[in-house]
């Protein structure tokens, strides 16, 4: 059975919501499927432990596609099928590790809502969190259905 | 304190190397080729992408609702632009395992070889910002080109070490040469601090 298709309208949301908060659980899969299967990326720090570790870092790291991906993901899930996606800004800091119990808590407030070029529009400051902190913190402008 | 002097001399090294702008100053502004992807946009591939992001939205997955939309069929989702431009796994390895890197004569690849030789070669993305234009659908040949936008001119002192910002610009268009998706992407390279391990050896 199709999942339900919930559509969130333009009218119904205010300058200063929050978005329910989501978590993914950050592990082994979940960053070299990311990587490799998801968007192409054979980077060896996203997959190879070895090689991330001959460079330095702990582990492997998520990259930042799946990063992205996985916030954008948060909004239009929430926005639903009939909002799109305009712009979204990320600053990256600390990386996504994939050590025991690790997740990221993907969060996001309505910042403004106005009309352009009879789009209607509204930003959002998100943010995803990992157990050393903020993984990535930014911007985003998305399109929502009016009620006309 | 002439003794103190001394220790200190003695411990000073010749002074610390900093990149000179103008040897990198005539590839600001400068753009690469656009790049054939290896493989057009596929329905698995965009399946494989919302599978791992838990993304149920039926206008990627979903034949029958995609075709009622607005857009008539399904489409990728926008933050997946950048998929079709990665190096394949072959090429992948030869830029990151073997320091034997494509396009080398594309204007970002030569800043990037004439910082690393400067001893800038620590590298770390820092930001991105996408703005998508136009819908991806199955069955396009999404092709990039890649622009220097701007380079520090000067040292940053920064958690990681010194190091300069380079901001770069990506513009992806499809076959109709219709531009889908612009985003620039800031990169910190720096010197990786000085290793001073040996100074307590022996």
């Amino acid at each position: 059975m199709a999942p339900e298709i919930n559509n969130v309208y333009w009218e119904d949301v205010e300058v200063g919501q929050d978005l329910p908060q989501k978590s993914r659980d950050i592990d082994t899969t979940l960053i070299v499927s990311g990587a490799i299967w998801a968007s192409h990326d054979f980077m060896p720090v996203h997959h190879s432990r070895d090689f991330a570790q001959e460079k330095g870092a702990p582990d492997i790291f998520m990259n930042i596609l799946t990063s992205n991906g996985l916030m954008a993901s948060y909004l239009e899930q929430w926005a639903g099928p009939e909002a799109e996606l305009k712009r979204m800004q990320v600053g990256l800091q600390v990386p996504n590790f994939p050590t025991e119990g690790n997740k990221m808590d993907m969060n996001a407030r309505i910042t403004r809502k106005y009309e352009e070029a009879g789009n209607h529009l509204i930003e959002l400051e998100i943010s995803g969190d990992n157990n050393l902190g903020p993984h990535v913190v930014g911007s985003a402008t998305m399109a929502l259905p009016a009620k006309g | 304190m002439g003794k103190d002097n001394d220790m200190i001399k003695s411990y000073s090294g010749p002074p610390e190397k900093t990149l000179d702008y103008s040897k990198v100053a005539h590839l600001v502004g400068q753009s690469s080729p656009f790049h054939e992807p290896h493989d057009i946009v596929t329905k698995s591939d965009i399946r494989h992408w919302c599978e791992v992001m838990q993304d149920s939205n039926p206008l990627y997955t979903d034949e029958e609702y995609a075709q009622d939309s607005r857009y008539g069929s399904i489409i990728a989702p926008p933050s997946m632009v950048q998929t079709w431009s990665l190096d394949d796994m072959h090429d992948a390895l030869q830029r990151f395992v073997h320091a034997n890197q494509p396009f080398k004569e594309d204007p970002h690849n030569q800043l990037f070889d004439i910082i690393d030789s400067e001893g800038y070669n620590g590298v770390v993305a820092t930001a991105q910002e996408q703005w998508y234009l136009k819908s991806i659908r199955p069955g396009d040949t999404i092709r990039s080109k890649i622009t220097v936008a701007n380079v520090s001119k000067y040292d940053h002192h920064t958690r990681q070490g010194v190091g300069r910002y380079v901001d770069i610009v990506f513009t992806f268009i499809n076959q109709r040469d219709e531009e889908v998706c612009k985003a620039s992407f800031r990169v910190l390279k720096y010197k990786p601090p000085m290793d001073t391990r040996h100074l307590y050896e022996g």
